[in-house]
């Protein structure tokens, strides 16, 4: 009888090419660091991210260009994007990347520039409660 | 009247849109808004597609080359 198939913790080498296959303008900066670009809508201006993967903790994500404005939502106190509510289990440490937190950068781009535009984020969020 | 059935009667969404703004002003959504409420409520059917630039793709639009489909999720964080 066959083992039922386990899935892996993806490694680093798994990682990259997952990431390359996806979204190619993406670099690996070695250090477990990837630097790219993504621009959710056609008209809208192309930013510059950074990615950290943690190894096993949930990687940051960091928008190095353009500059986020003052006051903006759904980001950490390191200045990282808040990508996904923890207690969701929507990212594991055996999720890939670029299926997952590449993705997810861009919805938040999308809403990010709605936000600018309008001051209502649109996307689908959880009220954060201060402990 | 007249105005109200051109409104109702358009069938491109955008000059339909338009089109309500004209009678309604800005309490009416931007066609960028109504998609936005488009986008959310894909998001968390995990609906959503990006393409390989990063542009979010509804369902039925299309682009060239590859996209992934994005998991669903909801945003969290700290709000300043």
């Amino acid at each position: 009888m066959k083992k039922p198939f386990k899935e892996k913790v993806p490694d680093r080498g798994i990682q990259i090419f997952h990431l390359r296959q996806r979204f190619p303008q993406f670099q690996y900066k070695g250090k477990r660091v990837w630097i790219g670009t993504l621009q959710p809508m056609p008209s809208s201006q192309i930013y510059k991210i950074k990615i950290v993967d943690k190894g096993g903790a949930f990687p940051r994500v960091y928008v190095l260009k353009p500059k986020l404005v003052k006051g903006t939502p759904h980001l950490y106190s390191d200045g990282s994007l808040c990508l996904f509510y923890p207690k969701d289990f929507s990212w594991s440490k055996k999720s890939l990347i670029g299926e997952t937190i590449v993705p997810w950068t861009a919805l938040w781009l999308y809403f990010y520039e709605l936000w600018l535009k309008t001051g209502n984020w649109y996307g689908e969020s959880v009220e954060h409660k201060p402990n | 009247m007249k105005k109200i059935e051109d409104a109702y009667d358009e069938e491109d969404l955008e000059k339909s849109v338009e089109k309500w703004r004209e009678i309604f002003g800005d309490e009416f959504p931007s066609s960028e808004e109504i998609r936005a409420q488009k986008v959310k409520a894909s998001q968390t059917q995990g609906k959503v597609m990006v393409s390989s630039t990063g542009h979010i793709l509804l369902e039925g639009e299309k682009t060239s080359g590859r996209t992934v489909k994005s998991p669903p999720q909801r945003f969290y964080g700290e709000e300043k």
